[in-house]
C-alpha cells in the first residue's frame, strides 16, 4: 500500500516546485533552489526510502500547499468530515432501512412503487446537481439555510448554544444532499433482504403460530434482514473519512474531501495526498474488520463457524 | 422499558435543542449589528505571512493590513502618500528623502518610525526576499536621521523609488523572527499599520479583518471585512443572490452574464492591468549570449520567424477583435501595445492607420515580400523548397488559450501558413521557453501599477530571466534604462510610448487582448461602491492598487437595513416537527407493546 501510494502520485502530471512558484514565471535557478528545499533533486529511489522511513516514524512530511505538517493539516479536516458523513450515514441508514421495510411489507402497492422509484432516482442523481438544486430551493428561493461553510464566517463572539445552532444550520443542506444520495442504496438492499426473509420457513412457522403480521415482521423478519444492511453501513463507515469530495466542494465544507480536492488542484501536493490516501486505506481496512466482528456478534452462526 | 427511556432522552434532547435555537434566533435579531463587508473568492489565502504570498486574495488582505511607504492614488494609481506624507529627491536623483506621517501607529499602539522602514528594507535586501527584492535592489544605503525621516541612496537615478510594492513591517515584531523562519512565521494576528487588521484565518473557509479605529488617515466606516472562500463558482454566485456574501469577483463569463440585470445586484467588468499574447522564439545563439546569460547553445525556433515581415504577416492574420468577442464574450479590450490601457498615462494608443488589423490578403502580400509564396500549390507557402510550418504551444491549464489556438489554426490556413498546435502544461512550456525549444506560444502577463516591470520583460538583459521571446532590440533596451532615470513623468511617458511603438512594429509579441476582471455586488446593504482608479474606464471595486474602494463604503442611508437574522430559524420548525414525530412514535410503541403483551 505504501509503495502504491508513493509511486501513484509521482505519475500524476504537474511539478510541485512549479506549484510553489505559481503565478510567477520564475527563472530556472529559483526552481532548482525550491527543488533542493523539497528534496526533489535526489533520485526517486532515495526519495522512496526517505518516505518509507518517515512513515514508519509517523512523520507524514510537510504539505507543499499549506507549509504545515501533513498530520496537522489532516487532523484539522478530520472532524468536519466525521460530523457531516457520520450524520448523513446514520440518517441514510435509518431512513433507508425504514423505507425498505415498508416497501417490502406492502410489496406491489403504490407505497412500494413510490419508495422504490424515489430510492432509484436519488441513488442515480449526481451529487453535484442534487446539491445545487437544494441550494436553489432552500438557500436562494426560501432563504432558510446558508449556501456554504461549516459556520457563519466571522461568528466568533457567540455563545456555545448559538454556535451549535449555527453549525447545525450549515450542516443541514450538505447532510441532506448526502442522505438523499445514500438512502436509495439502503432502501433497495433492505427491501430485497426483507422480501427474502419473509419467505423463510421460520417466518411461516411464526405466522402459523398465529402471531400478528406486524409482530412477525418486527421479531423475526427485520433482525434477519438487517444483516446485509449492517455490512453495508460498516463498509460505508470506512469511506466516511474519505469524505464526500463532491458534496464538500459544492458546500465548501472544510473536511477531508475538500482537502483532497485542494491537494490535487494545488499541485499535486504529494505529501498531503500520500497522507490522505494512507488514512483512507487504513480506514477501509479497519471498517472491513469492524464489519466482520459486528456480524459475528449479531449473527451467532458466523461466530461459531 | 429501555426503549421508552431512549425515546424520552431523544425528546429531551430535541426540546433542548429547539430551545437553544429559538434563543439563538432571538439574540441574533437584537442589539446593534456590526457592519460587515463579505467578499467571496474562489481562492483561499496563503496565510498572513507577507513573504509567502501566491493567491490574489492574500495580497488584498495584506494591502488592507499593511501600509506601503508610498501608496497608489485612487484617481490614477500615481504615487500618493502612504506611510510617507511627502518626499523629495536630490538634483542627481540618487538620494531620496521620505517624511513619515507622525500619527501613524502599529495595531498594538506603538508608533511607526523610520527605524521600522529601514529595518524592513534592510531585511529584504539581506535575505534577498524574492517577492520584494526586485523593487529594492537599486538601493545602496538606508539612513534614518530622525524618527520620522528615511533617506535612501540609490545606485542609479530611479523612478522606481516611488512605486515600491513593499509592505512596511514593525521591527519590534520581526526582529524576533530568525532568517530561516521568515517564510514560515505564522504572523497571526498581524501587527500592521493599515486601516484593517487581519485577525483570524480559517483554512478553506474565511479570513477575518477588523477595522483599525486609530488608523492615521481616519477610521474606516466598516467594522469588519470577511473574505469567504468558495470551492465552487456556482455556489458562490448563489451565495451572492441569497445575501450570504456582498461582493464577488473573478466570475466565469457565463455566470457573470446570468447576473446582469438581476434585481439588487450590480455587475462590473473592468480592464485588468494584464494581457494575453502570442510570443515568438527569436533566439539567435551567440557565444556572448551563452556566456553572459547561460542561454541555451542551440534553438529549434523556425528561422523564418526572425524576419520581422513574417511576424507582421502573422499579426495581420490574427483578428484581435474576434478573439475578444468570442473567447471573452466581449469582456476585454482588443490588444495592441505592451502597456495596458488601464495605465492610461503610459499606454500608447495607436492611430487607426498604425494598427496591424485583420486582413488575410495583406498577410499573404507581406509573406510574398518576405519571399514566401505557394509555388507548389499545396496550400502552404514555401521559400527555397522549404514549406512554412510552425509549431504553436497552448496551455493545457487554460481553456481559453486552447480555444485561441483553434481560431489561429483556421486563420493561418487561409494565410497559407502551416501550423501544428499542441497543448502542454505551464511547467513544460516554461522548460521549452528556457531551452529555446519552441516557435510560438500563447500565455499572459500581469502588470504592476507602474509600467517598469512589463517593459522589462522585453529587454535584452532579461534573457533567461523574464524574457520569453529572446527578443533583443538595442534601442528598446537603452530606452528602458533611460525611462528608469527620467524623474519627470511626462518625459518618461514619452519614452515609454516610444518603446511600445518599437515593440509593436517589430512584433516580438502579438497581444490578443487586455482581459477584464468581472465583479458583482449587492446594492441593498452598502452605498458608495467606488471604482478605482477613478480615471479608468471603468475601474474596479476591489483587487485594485488602492484601498479606497473599501474605505469609501458606508451603510445604505435610505430605506430600511436588510432584515438579517430576524424571524425564527427554520431549525425551530424542524425541531418541532421532530419532537412531534418522536412523541407520536413513543405513543405508537407504547400502544403496540401493550397490545403485544396482551396477546402473548
Amino acid at each position: 500500500m505504501l509503495v502504491l501510494n508513493f509511486f501513484l502520485f509521482r505519475i500524476l502530471p504537474g511539478d510541485p516546485e512549479r506549484t510553489l512558484t505559481r503565478l510567477q514565471r520564475v527563472s530556472p535557478s529559483t526552481i532548482d533552489e525550491v527543488k533542493k528545499e523539497l528534496g526533489l533533486d535526489r533520485p526517486l529511489t532515495v526519495q522512496f526510502f526517505d518516505y518509507l522511513g518517515d512513515t514508519v516514524r509517523g512523520e507524514l512530511g510537510i504539505s507543499y500547499v499549506f507549509s504545515r505538517p501533513v498530520s496537522e493539516v489532516i487532523g484539522s479536516a478530520l472532524w468536519p468530515t466525521i460530523l457531516l458523513v457520520g450524520v448523513a450515514t446514520i440518517g441514510a441508514t435509518v431512513i433507508g432501512t425504514l423505507i425498505g421495510i415498508w416497501g417490502a411489507w406492502r410489496r406491489g402497492s403504490p407505497v412500494d412503487t413510490a419508495s422504490l422509484g424515489f430510492g432509484l432516482v436519488t441513488y442515480a442523481m449526481p451529487e453535484f446537481w442534487l446539491g445545487m438544486l437544494l441550494i436553489l430551493l432552500f438557500a436562494v428561493a426560501l432563504d432558510w439555510f446558508p449556501t456554504s461553510f461549516m459556520s457563519t464566517p466571522g461568528l466568533t463572539d457567540a455563545s456555545a448554544g448559538l454556535l451549535l445552532v449555527d453549525t447545525l444550520e450549515h450542516l443541514f443542506l450538505p447532510a441532506l444532499t448526502l442522505v438523499l444520495a445514500l438512502l436509495g442504496e439502503y432502501a433497495l438492499i433492505m427491501r430485497s433482504s426483507v422480501i427474502e426473509a419473509m419467505n423463510e420457513d421460520y417466518v411461516t412457522t411464526a405466522r402459523a403460530k398465529g402471531m400478528r403480521e406486524a409482530l412477525v415482521l418486527r421479531r423475526h423478519v427485520v433482525p434477519n434482514a438487517l444483516l446485509p444492511v449492517v455490512t453495508l453501513a460498516a463498509l460505508n463507515l470506512g469511506f466516511i473519512v474519505s469524505g464526500a469530495i463532491t458534496v464538500e466542494t459544492v458546500f465548501s465544507w472544510p473536511g477531508l474531501g475538500q482537502l483532497t480536492f485542494r491537494a490535487i488542484n494545488g499541485g499535486p501536493d504529494y505529501p498531503l495526498l500520500q497522507g490522505l490516501f494512507l488514512l483512507f486505506s487504513v480506514a477501509v481496512i479497519f471498517a472491513n474488520l469492524a464489519a466482520d466482528l459486528l456480524l459475528g456478534l449479531l449473527d451467532p452462526r458466523i461466530g461459531r463457524a | 422499558m429501555r426503549k421508552i427511556a431512549a425515546a424520552a432522552v431523544l425528546v429531551v434532547l430535541i426540546v433542548g435543542l429547539t430551545g437553544a435555537t429559538s434563543a439563538g434566533a432571538q439574540s441574533s435579531s437584537g442589539g446593534d449589528e456590526k457592519l460587515v463587508l463579505r467578499i467571496g473568492d474562489t481562492n483561499d489565502i496563503d496565510g498572513f505571512n507577507p513573504f509567502k504570498l501566491v493567491e490574489i486574495p492574500s495580497f488584498e488582505v495584506m494591502d488592507l493590513t499593511y501600509d506601503l511607504l508610498v501608496d497608489f492614488s485612487p484617481k490614477d494609481s500615481s504615487p500618493a502618500p502612504g506611510l510617507a506624507d511627502s518626499w523629495e529627491t536630490s538634483e542627481d536623483g540618487l538620494t531620496w528623502t521620505f517624511h513619515l506621517n507622525k500619527e501613524a501607529r502599529w495595531h498594538d499602539g506603538k508608533p511607526v518610525t523610520s527605524e521600522d522602514v529601514a529595518y524592513t528594507y534592510q531585511r529584504i535586501l539581506d535575505e534577498e526576499q524574492g517577492l520584494f527584492i526586485d523593487y529594492v535592489s537599486q538601493i545602496e544605503s538606508i539612513e534614518t536621521p530622525d524618527e520620522h525621516t528615511v533617506v535612501f541612496t540609490t545606485k542609479d537615478p530611479s523612478v522606481q523609488m516611488l512605486s515600491m510594492y513593499v509592505y512596511i513591517l514593525p521591527k519590534h515584531i520581526w526582529k524576533d523572527v530568525p532568517a530561516d523562519e521568515t517564510k514560515t512565521f505564522e504572523n497571526s494576528p498581524v501587527i500592521g499599520s493599515g486601516p484593517f487588521q487581519a485577525v483570524e484565518w480559517k483554512k478553506g473557509q474565511s479570513a477575518r479583518l477588523v477595522a483599525n479605529p486609530d488608523y492615521f488617515r481616519g477610521a474606516p466606516n466598516l467594522d469588519e471585512i470577511i473574505f469567504q472562500f468558495y470551492d465552487n463558482d456556482d455556489t458562490m454566485v448563489q451565495a451572492l443572490k441569497n445575501g450570504d456574501v456582498d461582493y464577488i469577483s473573478g466570475i466565469p463569463i457565463n455566470l457573470f452574464k446570468s447576473l446582469e440585470n438581476q434585481e439588487g445586484i450590480e455587475t462590473n467588468s473592468a480592464p485588468d492591468p494584464g494581457f494575453t499574447e502570442l510570443g515568438f522564439n527569436l533566439y539567435e545563439p551567440s557565444p556572448e549570449v551563452i556566456e553572459e546569460f547561460g542561454a541555451p547553445k542551440t534553438t529549434t525556433g523556425n528561422p523564418a520567424l526572425l524576419d520581422p515581415k513574417v511576424r507582421e504577416a502573422i499579426n495581420w492574420a490574427i483578428d484581435e477583435e474576434e478573439l475578444t468577442q468570442k473567447v471573452l464574450q466581449g469582456e476585454g479590450i482588443p490588444g495592441s501595445t505592451l502597456v495596458p490601457p488601464i495605465l492610461a498615462k503610459y499606454h500608447l494608443k495607436l492611430d487607426e492607420s498604425e494598427i496591424q488589423g485583420f486582413d488575410i490578403q495583406r498577410s499573404r502580400e507581406l509573406l510574398e515580400q518576405a519571399g514566401w509564396t505557394d509555388t507548389n500549390s499545396d496550400g502552404t507557402v514555401d521559400k527555397n523548397g522549404e514549406e512554412l510550418e510552425l509549431r504553436l504551444f497552448v496551455r493545457s491549464e487554460d481553456k481559453d488559450s486552447v480555444t485561441e489556438g483553434q481560431f489561429i489554426e483556421d486563420w493561418f490556413e487561409e494565410a497559407g501558413v502551416g501550423l501544428e498546435t499542441k497543448a502542454i502544461s505551464d511547467t513544460a512550456l516554461t522548460d521549452a521557453i528556457y531551452a529555446a525549444d519552441y516557435d510560438m506560444f500563447i500565455w499572459g502577463w500581469g502588470s504592476d501599477a507602474d509600467p517598469d516591470f512589463i517593459l522589462s520583460v522585453l529587454t535584452c538583459e532579461q534573457f533567461m530571466g523574464w524574457s520569453d521571446t529572446f527578443w533583443c532590440n538595442e534601442d528598446y533596451s537603452r530606452m528602458y534604462q533611460e525611462q528608469k532615470e527620467q524623474l519627470d513623468i511626462d518625459e518618461r511617458a514619452a519614452t515609454v510610448k516610444e518603446m511600445q511603438r518599437i515593440a509593436y512594429e517589430d512584433n516580438p509579441y502579438i497581444i490578443f487582448y487586455y482581459d477584464n476582471q468581472t465583479e458583482a455586488w449587492r446594492t441593498d446593504k452598502f452605498e458608495g461602491w467606488l471604482k478605482t482608479p477613478t480615471t479608468a474606464d471603468p475601474g474596479q471595486i476591489a483587487y485594485t492598487f488602492s484601498n479606497e474602494g473599501y474605505l469609501n463604503l458606508r451603510p445604505l442611508s435610505t430605506g430600511d437595513a436588510p432584515d438579517e437574522g430576524g424571524g425564527t430559524s427554520p431549525l425551530v420548525y424542524i425541531g418541532l416537527a421532530l419532537v412531534g414525530a418522536a412523541i407520536v412514535a413513543v405513543v405508537i410503541v407504547l400502544v403496540r407493546r401493550r397490545s403485544a403483551e396482551d396477546r402473548a
